[in-house]
């Protein structure tokens, strides 16, 4: 984590610590204030999270944004002579592929925040400065390591399987890719051509497809011929296959009580604040002051909905706590853990399949973090009561733009909604807080042992699940009747 | 939207294609885990076809259960056997290579054969010309907004029977999992 300054310095033999100093002049963390430090860490974030977005809706807008408009009005007006059908199609695939091509721009530049991201926080964690050397407070550090990465040389390994090792890290990345379109469905509130992306099954959809990365890792240890690497794939399958249990449990409580597979349709149900919220029990909160009110007999009311507040709060904690498993994060890194197995299932993989491999994992915590805040913290709502958020939304729908100065283009300006940028910024915010928490944990917790990891998973979490999602049924029949 | 209905029949050649030709291949390979990998290559193209067919759940279902199971497959074929000495027992199985051929060929064509009979049994071109009422009514009830609920409340009503018995297998697989994997202790 730590960054080297001045390689050819580093490199020489003798490395006189004075002189490396004088090339770049260091400073500790002791000389800068904590609180300098985390607004610095603040200010790169709000650049990087306002590039990611620009970068995002810029190109969703170019494929979604009044593209019938263009091709059905403006097209034929100006190539008279060509059939308006063919408009029509062209329309048509700009729309289908509005989705595709956001997904295809913000993985790669929102991978690109994410590290620097992790690596920046984790340094405030842990009293360090972190990368400061490329760009405005080593803002520009991880473009500088993804450019690395294109340029490094592609090596494989002697007898290993050339097929399954060309394969594997392209396998892994689809999936996380596919997984990502559902989520736009919602960060974009159903915008045009975004409908096309919102399945009705979007949640199982999403844990069925990540469901396949496992098969990647273990293709990529197999494929190596490296023992290490074997080991790694190995202990991914395994680990996979016993959190999938209390993560799919937890989440099957939260369809329950939300009453829809579809994740649009969940964070719509959440709508109003944070009371409403399925982290504090979706609205039912304000009940739990039966218990003070013990002369009106409603004591056990109240109780009932303690006990339900309680179950959704661990609910979430169960959930974070599998989704890490799943994503292969610390604590739960037992597939790439270094100090045991070199570098687990990538230890063979170099310059851009290694890149892939990266790319594919913060695409993943990514995704689990967007689950997260989906399912519990409101998803794309604003903590404000639904009569705010509606004015809202009136306000920014409709909204007529006339410039003189384009002429026929004037039509495109018309009737817009803006409502996305809202939703989609709500849900960014949320995610990113979400990750925050990932680095948090990382940075406090040690890595567990493999033995520990399968104890922690089949012992405790998977029948303290299934208690859960009785209770659940049972208290859910009694709190919405 | 006429375009893409008439582009619409190309994915269905390019899914079947992949999963016939990762099928060939999962019975063609003699490596034990590159035929498990083409085997998920396979059942990936017919999870395709079902979201072709807008059976999303379906499609999802297949993904879930059979991506993940293959890989334990997968798992145990490289924790449970050698893959040198399985190669080498194959050839001293208590069938000979002609008998295990003609089971094949006379199961897989009793399978295919019940198939294509449901399959043919349902005349498909007038189900599709049924209006909602009537739909409702008819043995295959076709996509609709509940059809979710309408899976789960059916499982655990009418067939709760094969539904149950299916956990039984399931447990029976378990059992004898942990029998074969502990045959050397005893």
């Amino acid at each position: 984590m730590n960054s080297s300054y001045n390689v050819k310095a580093m490199n020489s033999k003798a490395v006189d610590l004075n002189l490396l100093s004088s090339f770049h002049p260091r400073e500790t963390f002791a000389q800068r204030s904590a609180l300098v430090q985390a607004f610095k860490f603040f200010i790169l974030a709000v650049v990087w999270l306002s590039i990611i977005f620009v970068v995002a809706a810029g190109a969703g807008l170019t494929f979604a944004w009044k593209a019938p408009f263009v091709f059905n009005e403006l097209m034929p007006t100006w190539f008279p002579a060509i059939d308006k059908q063919i408009f029509k199609n062209l329309a048509d695939i700009h729309a289908y592929l509005a989705p595709t091509v956001v997904v295809a721009t913000i993985i790669p530049v929102n991978a690109l925040f994410m590290v620097l991201c992790e690596r920046k926080f984790l340094s405030l964690l842990t009293v360090r400065i972190g990368p400061d050397a490329v760009g405005p407070n080593g803002g520009l550090q991880t473009l500088a390591d993804a450019l690395k990465l294109l340029f490094k040389e592609d090596t494989v390994p002697k007898n290993s399987d050339p097929i399954l090792f060309f394969l594997a890290p392209a396998l892994f990345f689809a999936p996380s890719m596919v997984v990502f379109l559902p989520l736009l469905a919602v960060a974009a509130n159903r915008l045009g051509g975004f409908i096309y992306a919102d399945l009705d099954i979007s949640l199982i959809f999403i844990l069925g497809f990540l469901s396949l990365g496992t098969m990647s890792l273990v293709m990529a240890g197999w494929a190596s011929n490296n023992k290490y690497s074997l080991m790694g794939g190995l202990r991914a399958a395994s680990q996979a296959i016993s959190y999938e249990i209390p993560l799919v449990l937890a989440i099957i409580s939260v369809i329950m009580l939300s009453g829809s597979v579809n994740l649009f349709e969940i964070s719509e149900a959440q709508a109003g604040g944070i009371l409403n919220w399925n982290l504090l029990g979706n609205g039912e909160l304000p009940r739990i002051l039966n218990l003070f009110a013990s002369t009106n007999g409603n004591f056990f009311d109240g109780f009932v909905t303690l006990v339900y507040v309680i179950l959704c709060v661990s609910l979430f904690l169960i959930f974070i706590t599998a989704s890490t498993a799943e994503v292969n994060r610390i604590p739960f890194d037992i597939p790439e853990a270094e100090s045991e197995l070199v570098s687990g299932f990538n230890t063979e993989f170099s310059g851009m399949k290694f890149a892939l491999f990266f790319l594919a994992e913060y695409t993943n915590l990514f995704i689990a973090s967007a689950i997260a805040s989906i399912l519990f913290l409101g998803g794309s709502h604003l903590p404000i009561s639904i009569e705010a958020e509606q004015a809202l939304y009136s306000a920014l729908t409709n909204i007529n733009i006339s410039l003189p100065v384009i002429g026929t283009f004037n039509g495109m300006f018309e009737g817009l909604n803006f409502v996305w940028v809202i939703t989609s910024v709500t849900l960014l915010v949320k995610i990113y807080l979400m990750f925050l928490v990932a680095i948090w944990v990382r940075a406090t917790l040690p890595r567990l042992r493999q033995d520990q990891l399968m104890e922690f998973g089949w012992k405790y979490l998977i029948p303290l699940t299934l208690a859960i999602l009785f209770l659940m049924a049972i208290i859910l029949e009694y709190i919405k009747s | 939207m006429q375009f893409l209905a008439t582009i619409s029949s190309l994915p269905f050649y390019i899914l079947a294609t992949i999963s016939i030709i990762c099928a060939l291949g999962m019975i063609l390979n003699p490596n034990l885990v590159r035929a498990g990998f083409t085997l998920i290559g396979s059942f990936i193209g017919i999870a395709g076809l079902y979201f072709l067919l807008n059976a999303n759940f379906v499609a999802v279902s297949q993904v879930l259960i059979y991506a993940v199971g293959i890989v334990l497959v997968i798992v145990f074929a490289v924790m449970l056997c050698s893959l040198k000495e399985e190669a080498h027992n194959i050839k001293e199985s208590v069938f000979s290579s002609k008998a295990r051929v003609t089971f094949a060929v006379l199961i897989s064509s009793l399978v295919f054969a019940v198939l294509s009979f449901v399959i043919r049994s349902q005349d498909w071109q007038a189900i599709a010309k049924l209006t909602g009422a009537e739909r409702q009514s008819s043995l295959v009830q076709l996509v609709d907004d509940k059809y979710l609920s309408q899976i789960g409340f059916l499982m655990l009503n009418k067939y709760i029977l094969p539904f149950e018995l299916v956990s039984v297998l399931l447990l029976i697989v378990l059992v004898g999992t942990i029998l074969l994997s502990k045959k050397d202790i005893k």
